[in-house]
């Protein structure tokens, strides 16, 4: 078995990924180094007790290089100490921080939640594209969130995707039964329905239809 | 020497390093050891970044298909340049085993049988060659070793029923990752359990929307917040590919899929 090694005797030099902006936010595991060595290095699978990064695969510093290289691994221009009961994450700007764990936890949480109702803006402004995109980071930031999936869900059934419908309550079905799923989704459909104001040619325009969000002539 | 001779050869001499050790050798395996290795799956896993790249294009590429299409040469030591091997795509014949991956592809057996032409396979992870086995001839090349154990697909297949049978305590060890109970006489020691896993190699690039794909992994959260992948999992709706869809733990996702990856494998195999 692998030594244990004490945080407070490493440094971390980058994490064990490369991330794309659909990945983000995200937490990350880092790549960690000895202070006292810098040529050894060690990477995941690792898990963390009391205080000590255990079971890890060391490697030296050449192969990180290597790894980077191979886009395995992202490597920081600069080190910095390793700390118990802190985690490592990349924000939506590829900004990274290294923060408390409950901490790491509300800001992602809080993330999630501005997405969601942002997404939910966005549909209802029949933005589709823009709902996605924020369903995208809602999911990232705590996958646990089944909003965003209804979200993308709804958007499915507009286009007339039942696979792709299919598919997300196939993914949602661990956190939510398919049958409120799929009420979820009925209302997502809902709210772009009442606030598009798609008129079929052939239907009169009802009065006053649309007027309460013109803007109010100066 | 050709890679039929090859195997041929490696087959000759489990038989008589299993006499040596006392153990009869079937020959062809047979049991459990037959079935397993007639029907295990090829396996390919990556990062979630290069998943979704590949769910994009629509092909597993070759390190040196990648390099060209970014305009950038390969590192002159990588393994791969250096074993002449750069080429390739590569597959595990077993579960997921290349670290620091969290997404997945198996492919089935009948890959073997279309590449047969132009894909070749080894007993053994060939980039474990350069830094992490240690040969019984160290002053012989690392190329010419790899070429003297390179074998027809997917005839190699022989070899690893016997190997299951001769070398393991059970068949279904070599799948579990269990050390095997002989070293056996290729003569490697040294590194993990990629010393006497099967590794195929295919030209080029393997297209991933094809009748071959057995299953697909990825973490849940990838599937939905990734476009280019959510339309590769749609089309396995659609045609019935296999889906496996998990959470991870951020430290440690390659164990989250591996634990999968075996989870399927016994399911359908054993």
């Amino acid at each position: 078995m692998a030594t244990p090694w004490n945080l407070d005797d490493l440094e971390i030099v980058g994490y064990a990924d490369v991330l794309k902006e659909t990945m983000l936010p995200s937490v990350v595991p880092p790549v960690f180094r000895l202070k006292t060595d810098a040529q050894r290095a060690f990477l995941p699978p690792y898990s963390f007790n009391a205080g000590f990064l255990c079971n890890a695969t060391e490697v030296p510093r050449s192969e990180l290089e290597e790894l980077r290289d191979s886009r395995e691994i992202t490597l920081f221009d600069n080190a910095f100490p390793a700390r118990a009961g802190f985690e490592l994450w990349v924000d939506q700007s590829f900004q990274w921080h290294y923060q408390r764990l409950d901490e790491v936890k509300r800001k992602l949480r809080a993330i999630a939640e501005e997405a969601i109702r942002n997404a939910e803006d966005a549909l209802r402004r029949d933005d589709r594209q823009q709902a996605e995109r924020l369903s995208g980071v809602a999911i990232s930031a705590d996958d646990r969130r089944v909003e965003p999936l209804a979200i993308k869900a709804a958007i499915r059934r507009i286009q007339r995707n039942s696979t792709g419908e299919r598919l997300m309550a196939e993914l949602a079905a661990p956190v939510m039964e398919e049958r409120l799923f799929n009420l979820l989704v009925d209302d997502y459909c809902a709210s772009q329905e009442q606030s598009t104001p798609a008129v079929p040619a052939s239907s009169p325009r009802r009065p006053m239809r649309g007027v309460a969000r013109m803007p109010v002539a100066a | 020497m050709s890679g039929q001779a090859n195997l041929d050869g490696l087959c000759r001499s489990l038989e008589d390093y299993g006499q040596k050790n006392g153990i009869g050798v079937p020959n062809p395996s047979s049991g459990a050891a037959a079935h397993l290795s007639d029907s295990l799956y090829l396996a390919h896993s990556t990062s979630g970044e290069k998943f979704s790249d590949i769910c994009g294009s629509g092909y597993l590429a070759s390190a040196a298909r990648l390099a060209a299409a970014r305009s950038q040469p390969l590192a002159p030591g990588g393994a791969e340049v250096v074993l002449g091997t750069a080429g390739s795509v590569f597959f595990y014949v077993s579960p997921f085993r290349y670290p620091n991956t969290g997404c997945g592809f198996l492919f089935a057996k009948t890959l073997e049988s279309d590449r047969s032409d132009d894909g070749v396979a080894t007993p053994f992870d060939s980039g474990g060659l350069l830094k992490v086995f240690t040969r019984l001839d160290a002053a012989e090349p690392p190329r010419a070793f790899l070429s003297r154990h390179e074998l027809p697909i997917p005839e190699h297949r022989r070899y690893l029923g016997l190997s299951m049978e001769v070398l393991f305590d059970k068949p279904e060890d070599y799948i579990e990752g269990l050390e095997p109970r002989l070293p056996g006489p290729i003569g490697l020691t040294g590194g993990d359990h990629r010393r006497w896993t099967h590794e195929v190699r295919i030209p080029d690039r393997v297209p991933v929307r094809d009748s071959h794909l057995q299953a697909v992994f990825a973490p849940r959260s990838r599937v939905a917040a990734d476009r280019e992948v959510e339309d590769l999992f749609q089309w396995c709706v659609g045609k019935g590919t296999d889906r496996i869809l998990f959470d991870t733990p951020h430290e440690n996702d390659f164990e989250a899929l591996r634990q999968e990856c075996l989870e399927y494998i016994r399911g359908k195999l054993y």
